[in-house]
C-alpha cells in the first residue's frame, strides 16, 4: 500500500513534467486525451466517438482490431526473440515477478497435497499467444509432472489470444517443450482463439485472469475489464502486466530516446518490419497511465485494486479482485 | 567500554525508525481476510516452516478462495512478522489482565514475567525446530529493521507494564536508551538460550532469565545512586559490561545475515552464538583470575602493570 502511495505521488510529479515535455518533444507531440485525465475523478469511456488510437494514428473503431491482428500476425514468429532484444531480457524478469505475485507455485502445491479438497485451480492467460506466461504457470504448478499420470489435471491453464498465428506458435512450443500429454491427455493446457472483449468462456469459471502486454492492444479496454470480471469466479484475481508510464522524468527521456530510435530499427533488422514495432512503441505512449488504469479497474467493478511499478514504471502490474458474493 | 553499547543502540534505532516510515507494514493492521489466512497458516509452520507453502496451506484451511494467497504481498516473510506482531499483542493483553498494582510486583518481577510469557509463545516452534529458521529469517537484511521494530514494541509493552508498578510510591520514569537496549539484550540472550535448552519445561532458560534480570536490577539501582555518575563506579562498569556483552549478541544475530542465507545462519552461526551466550552462572563466582594469565613472557613496558591488574580485576567483576 505504501509503495502505491509513493509511486502515485511520483506519477503526479512525472505527469506535470511530462506535460511540459509534450510541448517540446516531437515524439509525444500528438497529445493524448486519455493521459490527461486526473486522479480521483471517474475516467471517461475508453472509446469515444467514431475513432480510436492506433499508435499515434487515429483509425475508425471498427478497423483497430484487424490492424492489431495484422501487426501480431507479422511478428508472431519473431515475437519472443524481439522481446528479448528490445527489453534486454527484462521481460523475463517482469513475467517472473508476475508469477511470484500470483502465488501459483505454493497454492498449487498445497492444492495437490490436499486430499480433502478437489484441488481445482483454473488460470486464464489472455493475449498470451506464444505461451510465455502460461508456461511459467504450468511449471510452477507442476503440471508437466502431473501429465505423466493418467486423468484430467484439476489445475489448468487456458491461453486465449485473438490471433491464431500466435496460438500456433504457442502450441508448437508447448508440444516440443512438454510433449503432447499436457495438451491431449491431462488437458492442463488449452489454446483458445478469442477476443478479450467478449471471451468465449462461461461466467465464473477462472480463479486467476492474467493479461501480459495485451491490454493496450484491445480496442475497448473498459469492455475487456468488464468481461474479465464476468469470467472470474467470485474471489478471483485479475492481474495485468502492461507497459506504463515512467515516473522518473530523467529516465523517461532516456527511455523515449531508446524506444523511438532503437526499437523500430531493431525491428527492421531482425523482423524486417519497421511499422509493427513503430506501432508497438507508439501504442505504449498512448495507453493509460498507472492511476487511470487503476480507476478503470474500479469502474469495472473490481475491489481492492492497486498497482505495482517495476523498473521505474516502464511496466506496471495492476490487480483487482472480483468481490465475494 | 562504557560508550560502546549506548552508541551502538543509538545507531540501530534511527534506522529502524526510518524504515518504519518508508516500507514497514507494521504500523498497518491486517484486513480480516489477511489475518485469518495468517492465523490459519501458523499451525502449518511446524510442518512447512515459515514459507509460502505454510501460507498456501493457511489459505486452504481458512476456506478462502485459493487466489487469496495473493493478498499477502511479501509471501516469504509476512508470516514471521505476523507471528511476532501477534505475540506482542497477546502479551500486551496478558499484562493488562495481570494485577501488577495489587500484587505489588517490582520492576524486575514485571520484566521477568513479561519476558517469560512472551518467550513461552515461541516454545512450540522451538520444539518443532522451526524457531531458529524464524529468527534467521527475521535477521535477514531486508527484515532486520522490522524485527528491530518488533523488539522495540515489545520493550514498550514491558515498559508500560513497569510504569504501573507501585514502587513504594515512587513513580517510575520512562526508560532511557541504554536501559531499553539492555532490556532488549536480555530478551535476545534469553531467546537464544531457549533455542538449545533441553531441560524439562525450559527450566534452565527461566533460571538464566532470572539471573539476567537480577543483574539488570543491580545495574539499575547502581545507576540511581549519586556515586554512579562517576564513570569508575563498580556498579556502572558492571551494568555496562552486561549491556555490552548482551548487546553484542543482538548485533551478532543481525550482522552475519548480510552475506549468508538462512541455511548457513541456522547451521553455523547460531551454535556459535549459543556458545558465546552460555550462562556465566555455572562458575561465575570463580571467574578469570589474574594468575590465569602468564605475564612472564611479555616484554615489560611499565613495570607495575601486572600487579595493578591483579588488584583491580576481582573488584570489577559483576557479582550475581
Amino acid at each position: 500500500m505504501k509503495r502505491y502511495i509513493s509511486s502515485a505521488r511520483a506519477a503526479q510529479v512525472a505527469r506535470k513534467v511530462g506535460q511540459n515535455l509534450q510541448k517540446s518533444q516531437r515524439c509525444i507531440s500528438s497529445t493524448s486525451s486519455l493521459a490527461s485525465s486526473t486522479t480521483g475523478s471517474p475516467p471517461q469511456d475508453y472509446v469515444q466517438g467514431s475513432t480510436t488510437h492506433f499508435g499515434f494514428e487515429n483509425v475508425p473503431i471498427s478497423e483497430k482490431e484487424s490492424k492489431v491482428r495484422n501487426v501480431f500476425e507479422n511478428v508472431a514468429e519473431s515475437y519472443d526473440v524481439m522481446n528479448d532484444l528490445m527489453s534486454g531480457g527484462l521481460h523475463r524478469y517482469w513475467k517472473d515477478e508476475l508469477l511470484s505475485m500470483t502465488g501459483v507455485g505454493p497454492i498449487c502445491q498445497a492444492l495437490r497435497s490436499n486430499t480433502l479438497d478437489k484441488g481445482e485451480f483454473s488460470i486464464l492467460d489472455v493475449a498470451g499467444g506464444t505461451g510465455d506466461v502460461a508456461f511459467r504457470f504450468l511449471e510452477a504448478a507442476g503440471c508437466p509432472e502431473r501429465a505423466k499420470s493418467s486423468g484430467k489435471d484439476p489445475i489448468n491453464v487456458t491461453v486465449c489470444d485473438i490471433n491464431p498465428e500466435m496460438l500456433k506458435v504457442g502450441e508448437r512450443r508447448a508440444r516440443t517443450r512438454y510433449g503432447n500429454a499436457v495438451l491431449d491427455q491431462s488437458q492442463t493446457l488449452t489454446f483458445k482463439e478469442g477476443n478479450a472483449q467478449y471471451l468465449p468462456f462461461e461466467d465464473n469459471s477462472f480463479d486467476l485472469y492474467t493479461i501480459a502486454f495485451g491490454l493496450r492492444n484491445v480496442t475497448d479496454v473498459d469492455m475487456a475489464l468488464r468481461d474479465a470480471l464476468r469470467v472470474l469466479k467470485p474471489g478471483g484475481r485479475f492481474l495485468c502486466l502492461e507497459f506504463s508510464h515512467v515516473t522518473n522524468p530523467a529516465f523517461a527521456a532516456v527511455y523515449d530516446a531508446y524506444s523511438f530510435n532503437v526499437i523500430p530499427a531493431v525491428g527492421e533488422m531482425v523482423a524486417n518490419d519497421r511499422d509493427s514495432y513503430q506501432y508497438l512503441v507508439e501504442s505504449i505512449r498512448k495507453f493509460c497511465n498507472q492511476d487511470e488504469l487503476k480507476s478503470r479497474l474500479d469502474k469495472a467493478g473490481f475491489t481492492n485494486t492497486k498497482y505495482t511499478n517495476m523498473t521505474q514504471g516502464i511496466v506496471a502490474v495492476h490487480e483487482g479482485w472480483k468481490p465475494l458474493e | 567500554m562504557y560508550r560502546f553499547p549506548a552508541s551502538l543502540i543509538r545507531t540501530i534505532r534511527p534506522t529502524a525508525r526510518r524504515t518504519f516510515v518508508a516500507t514497514s507494514r507494521i504500523s498497518q493492521s491486517y484486513s480480516s481476510q489477511e489475518e485469518s489466512i495468517l492465523t490459519a497458516a501458523l499451525p502449518h509452520v511446524h510442518q512447512h516452516g515459515w514459507t509460502e507453502q505454510a501460507l498456501a496451506q493457511g489459505v486452504l484451511t481458512s476456506k478462502l478462495p485459493p487466489s487469496y494467497i495473493g493478498l499477502i504481498e511479501d509471501k516469504k516473510s509476512e508470516l514471521i512478522h505476523f507471528f511476532m506482531k501477534n505475540s506482542n499483542k497477546q502479551l500486551e493483553y496478558i499484562l493488562q489482565q495481570t494485577d501488577i498494582e495489587g500484587e505489588n510486583m517490582t520492576h524486575s518481577q514485571v520484566i521477568e514475567v513479561a519476558m517469560r510469557k512472551r518467550l513461552e509463545m515461541n516454545v512450540p516452534y522451538i520444539k518443532s525446530q522451526r524457531w531458529a529458521e524464524g529468527m534467521a529469517l527475521g535477521a535477514m537484511p531486508l527484515n532486520a529493521c522490522h524485527t528491530a521494530n518488533h523488539l522495540e514494541q515489545l520493550m514498550m509493552i514491558i515498559e508500560n507494564a513497569m510504569m504501573r508498578c507501585n514502587n513504594n510510591g515512587v513513580q517510575a520514569s520512562p526508560l532511557g536508551i541504554l536501559e531499553r537496549g539492555a532490556l532488549g539484550a536480555v530478551y535476545i540472550a534469553t531467546e537464544l538460550h531457549l533455542l538449545s535448552d533441553n531441560s524439562t519445561n525450559q527450566q534452565d532458560t527461566w533460571n538464566f532469565l532470572h539471573q539476567r534480570v537480577e543483574q539488570l536490577e543491580q545495574a539499575a539501582t547502581g545507576n540511581l545512586s549519586v556515586s554512579s555518575l562517576v564513570p569508575n563506579s563498580d556498579t556502572l562498569v558492571a551494568g555496562a559490561a552486561v549491556a555490552s556483552s548482551l548487546g553484542g549478541a543482538v548485533l551478532s544475530l543481525v550482522a552475519p545475515a548480510a552475506g549468508a542465507g538462512i541455511q548457513s545462519i541456522t547451521s553455523s552461526v547460531m551454535p556459535a552464538v549459543m556458545n558465546m551466550m552460555q550462562p556465566p552462572s555455572v562458575d561465575s563466582t570463580v571467574g578469570t583470575k589474574a594468575q590465569d594469565y602468564d605475564f612472564s613472557d611479555l616484554p615489560p613496558f611499565e613495570s607495575d602493570i601486572a600487579p595493578k591488574k591483579s588488584k583491580s580485576k576481582p573488584d570489577a567483576s559483576p557479582q550475581p
